[in-house]
């Protein structure tokens, strides 16, 4: 009755579609989570904030602000 | 996995070893109240339970249970123990301490403590239980059925993700920071678009730093600007700056910010209220909870000190934060509303205490604004900080506002110069403002995105959930109807059903339709005989789901509530649906008892009967006999009109179930008469058939049973005599009712074949006119009556 793992990771990729803003390696990173420790047993505290941590690194924007501004001269 | 044996010592209620030996079939098990039937499923549940009784548990009981788990009696070298024997010759071995720490070694193959307790041992304080619990723990209880374990826990650990992104990316710190960067951009270009404020602060540095033509970011740009403005005002004159000060004071918009502290305090003292009544109900949930706990991983719990499961205390703790969250929350909103406050009294203290001007604040400190100079000097802003009341709010209202007023009134005849300056300022900070809501902005859209998936993934694995569970509890739903169906054919409540409730996610309901009418909880209309019975059904149907693993199942009493015509039910129900597992059935009902020993077949059914208990250095004793008769002799020493009375009644069950296995027919009685039968009307009868009817294998052909009829004879002539006696007129004594319990027992033992030593009761003629014992020695005939 468990459904398997790869589901899991479909039902990822099937989310993100409606959240652009998450970039592939949050994407990916979750589904590798998922089909691991996530699923296996409850996470401890410490587990969830290294991993909060890395996913919100992943999120970081390696680009400037759009709001740059290039002088008109 | 079937069980050899469960071997006791100095455990519970046992003395020196004493072993239920079922040799992996299955067994019943009768001893009346107290005689030790129970200690052999507390050895089990121990093991299941990591060494912890569920009815043990108790503040008295000791931190291991020791008190309770140990004999009383148990002499100091030896220690408790218990050994529990599976068919596969493997052996489990519990010692537990004086102190009641256990340890276990062997069958680790069988890892009998993976078994779940819910789904092995039914007892009777318990055969309700899963009616009465929340729809959550109904769930919960099914859950590891459902198979859908992993899910739960991915999920579970999804919405503590979601939460910790939350908390980590400071995300309601971020969204308040956004809400005032925005306010503030908002107070100086009003409804302009992005594009008039970046071109309004491109023209600002243009105007003020033209030297500078070098990309920059926005931030930097500002910066730049901020600095060459700085410079400007320094080489203002002294009337100037005295102008730009005060105007600087004017823009200080104190009011607003009194007022939206003044809105948090209210919308904080109106969370705190129900807060507390919700924590005083919580308080009242989790003394009602610790007092349910079985599990031996406990915590001390520390708003009460009491011990409480390590599961439980985690969920209670984060039920509590969710609770929370609302006033957390808007707690945050004041204290960051207080501290702009305070940074603006900070500002206009300030401000007002500058050197540029003096001229103007000592023309006021000596006349009307002297009390409100006096406050501002005196005024402690980090005790502000602190508690920010009502009446602190408008001390600041009446002593800081007239001093913002006059300063904007010193204002109004600023030079064009300051004035132009001013508001290039203020543009600059609302740019600012703008452009780091900008930067903000993108975090917070990023963040919010994250927690969002995180809680769709969420979402789509529960929805999956309730998607798989709704079929495992429809298949439950059926097994449940199938069994209730035949402990309860043709009773008005039917369709007995588990559902998932559609409002709410981690549920599980039970409803039923009572003579037609749809009920949405078994307990509006229930008896509860009939509670228990269902409680019944619910357990085998769970228990049945795991028919694969093969695991023995316990019912401990479980059919105290249940009236004779329900209770003969349950043999047909464990026929039909677990005739291949091993069920470890006990009871002190010696009726029940007599009537699965005739029904059951012994072929895969054992009976033992427990002596009643004498004294803990005695501890748990089998009977030599199944049929009872050692609760009589109990009786003997003291109560010999007891025992007499105990010895009639085990031969009113015994002989109606023997007359109706050897089809013995009563002349009928008038009205009740005819179902009032006892012992003395089915023996009469047997021994004017049994002289035709029972023959045992002679030399050369069957020959009446002589013995048989004579033992029959005496046991009757007795209870005539001395059993009426007992139970009328209580003149019985010792020797008459001990010679009466040997009678009876004697008379009793005729039925069994004394070469196979098995009952006459095996139906071994096509033409169905007799019965005969294994090896044919012994038979009755019912052609012959």
């Amino acid at each position: 009755m468990v459904k398997d793992k790869d589901w899991v990771a479909e039902r990822v990729n099937e989310s993100r579609k409606a959240h652009p803003a998450v970039t592939d390696s949050s994407a990916t990173r979750i589904v590798e989570l998922v089909k691991g420790k996530v699923m296996d047993r409850q996470l401890t505290t410490t587990e969830l904030q290294e991993i909060a941590k890395t996913l919100l690194a992943d999120i970081e924007p390696t680009a400037s602000p759009k709001t740059d501004m290039t002088d008109a001269d | 996995m079937r069980i050899e044996s469960i071997a006791l010592a100095w455990f519970r209620g046992a003395a020196d070893s004493v072993a239920l030996d079922a040799g992996s079939k299955s067994i019943v098990v009768y001893g009346e109240n107290g005689a030790g039937k129970s200690c052999f499923v507390d050895a089990v549940e121990h093991v299941l339970n990591g060494g912890r009784i569920g009815h043990l548990a108790h503040e008295y009981s000791g931190k291991h249970q020791e008190k309770a788990i140990i004999n009383t009696h148990s002499p100091k070298e030896k220690s408790a123990e218990f050994r529990i024997k599976f068919k596969d010759d493997s052996e489990l071995r519990v010692e537990i301490q004086r102190n009641g720490t256990s340890m276990s070694s062997g069958a680790e193959t069988i890892a009998m403590n993976t078994w779940d307790y819910q789904r092995t041992v039914l007892r009777q304080d318990e055969i309700a239980d899963f009616i009465r619990q929340t729809k959550g723990n109904k769930y919960s209880a099914l859950l590891p059925l459902l198979g859908l374990d992993q899910m739960e826990v991915a999920a579970e650990n999804l919405r503590q993700l979601a939460k910790t992104v939350e908390q980590e990316a400071k995300l309601t710190e971020i969204k308040f920071k956004l809400g005032e960067l925005r306010t503030e951009h908002t107070s100086v270009f009003g409804a302009a678009t992005d594009g008039q404020v970046v071109e309004k602060i491109e023209n600002l540095h243009k105007m003020y730093c033209a030297n500078k033509t070098a990309t920059m970011d926005p931030l930097a740009r500002c910066k730049e600007l901020e600095a060459e403005l700085t410079i400007r005002i320094a080489g203002f004159s002294a009337d100037q700056k005295r102008h730009l000060t005060l105007l600087a004071v004017a823009d200080l918009d104190l009011k607003g910010h009194v007022g939206a502290v003044r809105t948090a305090n209210g919308n904080l003292a109106g969370a705190v209220e129900p807060l507390i009544a919700e924590k005083l109900e919580v308080l009242e949930t989790a003394g009602r909870f610790v007092g349910m706990l079985k599990d031996e991983k406990t915590v001390k719990c520390p708003a009460c000190g009491q011990s409480i499961a390590v599961e439980a205390f985690r969920a209670h703790v984060e039920a509590e934060k969710e609770r929370l969250k609302t006033i957390i929350e808007t707690f945050n909103i004041r204290k960051t509303a207080i501290g702009t406050l305070c940074d603006t009294v900070k500002s206009l203290r300030s401000n007002l205490g500058k050197p540029d001007v003096k001229s103007w604040r000592d023309g006021l400190v000596k006349g009307v604004f002297a009390d409100n100079f006096t406050y501002l000097e005196g005024l402690n802003i980090e005790a502000l900080r602190i508690s920010c009341s009502e009446d602190e709010l408008k001390r600041v209202e009446n002593n800081l506002l007239p001093l913002r007023e006059g300063a904007t009134l010193a204002a109004e005849n600023a030079p064009p110069d300051v004035q132009q300056l001013t508001t290039d300022k203020r543009s600059l900070e609302g740019g600012r403002a703008f452009f780091e809501a900008t930067a903000l902005a993108g975090s917070e859209e990023r963040t919010s995105s994250l927690v969002s998936f995180l809680g769709s993934v969420e979402q789509g694995i529960r929805d999956e959930i309730r998607l798989q569970s709704k079929k495992v509890i429809g298949d439950i739903s059926s097994d449940i109807q199938r069994m209730w169906g035949i402990l309860h054919p043709g009773d008005g409540i039917e369709d007995v059903r588990l559902s998932a409730p559609e409002s709410a996610d981690k549920a599980i309901d039970i409803g039923l339709k009572f003579y037609g009418v749809e009920q949405d909880s078994p307990r509006l209309t229930l008896s509860e005989g009939y509670r228990n019975s269902l409680g019944l059904c619910i357990f085998l149907a769970m228990a049945k789901r795991e028919a694969e693993k093969d695991r023995p199942l316990f019912l401990d009493d479980v059919v105290v509530s249940f009236d004779r015509n329900h209770r003969g039910m349950i043999v047909e129900l464990l026929d039909k649906e677990f005739s291949g597992r091993q069920v470890l059935i006990l009871t002190h009902d010696r009726e029940w008892y007599t009537e699965l020993r005739q029904q059951l077949d012994s072929g895969s059914w054992m009976f033992k009967a427990l002596m009643p208990y004498e004294k803990p250095e005695i501890g748990i004793r089998w009977s030599a006999k199944t049929s009872g008769f050692d609760d009589a002799r109990a009786q003997l020493k003291d109560s010999p009109d007891s025992a007499g009375n105990t010895a009639r009644k085990i031969m009113d069950i015994e002989l109606a179930t023997r007359a109706e296995r050897l089809n013995v027919r009563l002349p009928y009685l008038h009205r009740e008469k005819n179902d009032h039968r006892v012992a003395h009307d089915f023996l009469s009868q047997m021994i004017s058939d049994g002289e035709k009817c029972l023959q045992k294998k002679g030399a050369t052909a069957y020959e009446p049973y002589a013995e048989a009829i004579v033992a029959f004879r005496d046991a009757d002539k007795l209870l005539v005599s001395w059993g009426n006696k007992s139970s009328h007129s209580f003149d019985v004594v010792r020797n008459e009712a001990n010679k009466l319990i040997s009678a009876c027992e004697n008379a009793l033992e005729f039925f069994d074949c004394p070469n196979c030593k098995k009952p006459v009761y095996k139906l071994n003629d096509a033409s169905a006119e007799l019965v005969q014992c294994q090896c044919s020695n012994l038979r009755w005939r019912y052609g012959k009556t």
